[in-house]
């Protein structure tokens, strides 16, 4: 590819890739006609969804209403669980929450700023949620930011800046996404944005998300700030990421209620790993969010050292080592900087790609991955993991065993149907594997390539690693298969 | 009778006009969502959910207010999009973590790993950036129209769609598939 000084190179380049993207967004619908469902059966759906939004709405109108008529009429209004000072209603313009909520002018230049901004609402119209500085950021929550934004029903938008900054500085995010959860590769690239939660607007900026640009100083990956503004009473917490364990048990820390200031919960997180944020009073109304101060997205995530394979077999590209291990990071919760990756094997068998890899606790317990492709290997769809928590120990002693299920359809995801298949992992030094069922009746026997090997056995409840002098190395149970889905097998 | 949700002749009663709107563009919607989120039940939910918000409001919407109907349904989707990604708990992971050396003579041409491969790229965008590249690409939308779909300025929209081409100029093969494509594109 050549690039000339007019940067027409580039266009031309970007014409072509989109062309293609074209072509494959083309594909990817092909000439699915997807009918249009019985009219009675989609009225039915859509008359019982605005039900339950009508119900939604209402306990959502008594909420803000209550708050509304205290502030009408001067009342002290108390949310248990947030201090009991004196709060405004969040709909009345003068109600802003956060440590610049009783700055009208700041408030006023930034309701400004907002309207001049392309399709910026009038000032008037604009309401300031939220305005503070959290960390090393200054971040104010707008309702109503932009031209035909309520009707179109869209969420308040997030605008940032440095701590300290004055309205004309404040950005608009760029993106929006910030209550997300569990998102091995795909969180990639979550950056900023607001979350519409059941009882409050929130906002994560972590390591995936963060806005470089945005706020100098502050670099990718080093901290993760939260936000949460309450539209009515409701209990906010905070947990820390897993803790391993040399036995390899796992334990979590307690949650802990968010720090309140100014009308909002907020915290700044430091330490890496993953953090559970859990807004809602009731398991029913509760919504999770995961944040991760230090996990960035796949081409900022490190493998140094993560590959060749450890036990042989195929080494694939870096990129692809790299998302890999970036679910299995994600899976085990733990902090990237206090902890090792490593692929231990990667190969084909069924028709199937598959790899092997292990994130390393401090305590030198082993969080081990096993992926798995459904569907056609050129295809895009779900990996499933068989994850497995084992005891400290250098990584040649890690043996794992799973069994190898049928895929479903492809691009599908679901419960994988048995095949009777098992597949095995030896440690170093290990030559064959023996299958074996609950009464210690030996069902296969299978030599081992690069350490791996697979047998149809079904009934297996163990495997029995040997080396060439016939000599047992070490018996693993078989593990059953958790997918992604299931990602908190440190639970 | 009325002007119905295309601008033609139609029933003046919304709930029938809503259902010929449904009836006539449920496949172009799904096939949009299918685009956003790359699966086919996912695409038909997320248009359900729209089409909910959009019936409330038919009575403006079928007169174009503030949106041509099909464009607010669209935003809707874009929107709920968002909010969906942001409570998932799950999501796909890519499918190439690992190779397999290709067979000999199976190997299917550096197009179809071109297009396999931004394809995958287009399904790890941000919600809001795949959007915007489908609005973009797909719909052929300008970047003020799709600005006003997404809600955001056209600023936001050009520079969510640089970041987006960064991204997929960064894949693997793309840049020596589309730089032979470009020279041509130059010829």
């Amino acid at each position: 590819m050549t690039h000339d000084d007019t940067g027409h190179g580039d266009r031309n380049d970007d014409l072509a890739v989109l062309d293609v993207l074209r072509g494959v967004m083309d594909d990817a619908v092909g000439d699915a006609t997807r009918p249009a469902p019985r009219w009675d059966e989609l009225e039915r759906r859509l008359r019982e969804a605005r039900r339950r939004r009508r119900l939604g709405d209402a306990g959502r109108a008594v909420a803000i209403a209550g708050v509304v008529a205290a502030a009408v009429l001067g009342a002290t209004v108390v949310v248990p669980g947030l201090d009991t000072s004196p709060r405004p209603a969040v709909t009345s313009p003068s109600s802003t929450r956060g440590s610049l909520g009783g700055d009208a002018a700041w408030l006023a230049g930034l309701r400004e700023h907002v309207a001049e901004q392309p399709e910026g609402a009038p000032a008037r119209d604009q309401k300031v949620l939220f305005a503070g500085d959290v960390g090393p950021y200054r971040l104010a929550l707008v309702d109503g930011a932009q031209r035909g934004s309520r009707e179109l029903g869209a969420e308040p938008a997030w605008y940032l800046a440095a701590a300290g900054a004055p309205p004309d500085r404040m950005r608009p995010s760029r993106t929006s996404a910030g209550v997300c959860g569990v998102q091995p590769p795909g969180c990639a690239a979550a950056p900023i944005g607001t979350g519409s939660l059941p009882d409050a607007v929130s906002l994560v900026l972590d390591g995936r998300s963060l806005d470089a640009d945005a706020v100098p100083g502050v670099r990718r990956g080093d901290r993760a700030v939260v936000v949460v503004v309450p539209r009515r009473p409701v209990n906010v917490t905070l947990e820390g990421p897993p803790r391993y364990a040399a036995d390899g048990t796992v334990s979590h820390p307690r949650p802990t209620p968010l720090p309140e200031s100014h009308g909002v919960r907020q915290a700044v997180i430091t330490t890496g790993g993953r953090h559970r944020l859990v807004v809602g009073s009731t398991p029913s109304e509760q919504v999770t969010a995961e944040i991760w101060p230090d996990l960035t997205d796949a081409p900022h995530f490190p493998v140094e050292d993560a590959a060749p394979s450890f036990n042989g077999g195929v080494t694939p590209p870096r990129h692809e080592v790299q998302g890999a291990l970036l679910a299995v990071q994600h899976a085990s919760g733990l902090a990237v900087n206090t902890s090792r990756r490593r692929l231990l094997w990667a190969g084909a068998f069924g028709g199937r790609r598959h790899g092997v890899l292990a994130v390393t606790a401090p305590s030198g317990a082993h969080v081990v991955g096993v992926f798995r492709q459904l569907g056609a290997p050129a295809d895009l769809g779900t990996w499933l993991t068989a994850g497995a928590v084992l005891p400290a120990g250098p990584l040649e002693d890690v043996a794992v065993a799973w069994p190898n299920p049928v895929a479903e359809p492809t691009g599908e995801a679901g419960d994988p149907r048995p095949s009777g298949r098992i597949a095995a992992l030896g440690p170093a030094g290990a030559t064959s594997a023996t299958f074996v069922d609950g009464d210690g009746r030996t069902l296969a026997t299978t030599a081992l390539t690069d350490g791996f090997g697979m047998a149809t056995a079904p009934g297996t409840r163990s495997v029995r690693f040997g080396d060439p002098t016939g000599r047992v190395v070490t018996t693993v149970p078989v593990r059953p298969l958790l997918t992604l889905d299931d990602h908190d097998f440190d639970r | 009778m009325g002007v119905g949700a295309d601008g033609s002749e139609g029933p003046a009663d919304p709930d029938d006009d809503f259902r010929q709107f449904v009836e006539a563009r449920w496949t172009a919607l799904v096939r949009f969502g299918y685009l956003l989120t790359g699966d086919w039940a996912a695409a038909e939910d997320l248009v359900q959910v729209a089409l909910e918000r959009s019936w409330r409001r038919w009575g403006q919407v079928r007169d174009g207010r503030p949106w041509a109907p099909e464009a607010y349904v669209k935003a809707a989707m874009a929107n709920q999009l968002r909010s969906w990604w942001r409570a998932r708990r799950v999501t796909a992971v890519s499918l190439a973590h690992v190779t397999e050396p290709p067979e000999p003579g199976s190997d299917p041409g550096p197009g179809h790993a071109l297009r396999d491969s931004l394809w995958r790229e287009l399904l790890l965008l941000p919600p809001r950036m795949r959007a915007v590249v489908v609005l973009r690409v797909w719909e052929d939308l300008s970047e003020i129209e799709t600005a006003r779909v997404m809600g955001c300025s056209p600023g936001s929209v050009k520079s969510q769609m640089s970041r987006a081409m960064a991204r997929l100029r960064r894949q693997p093969g793309v840049l020596e598939a589309a730089g032979r494509n470009a020279t041509e594109v130059r010829r």
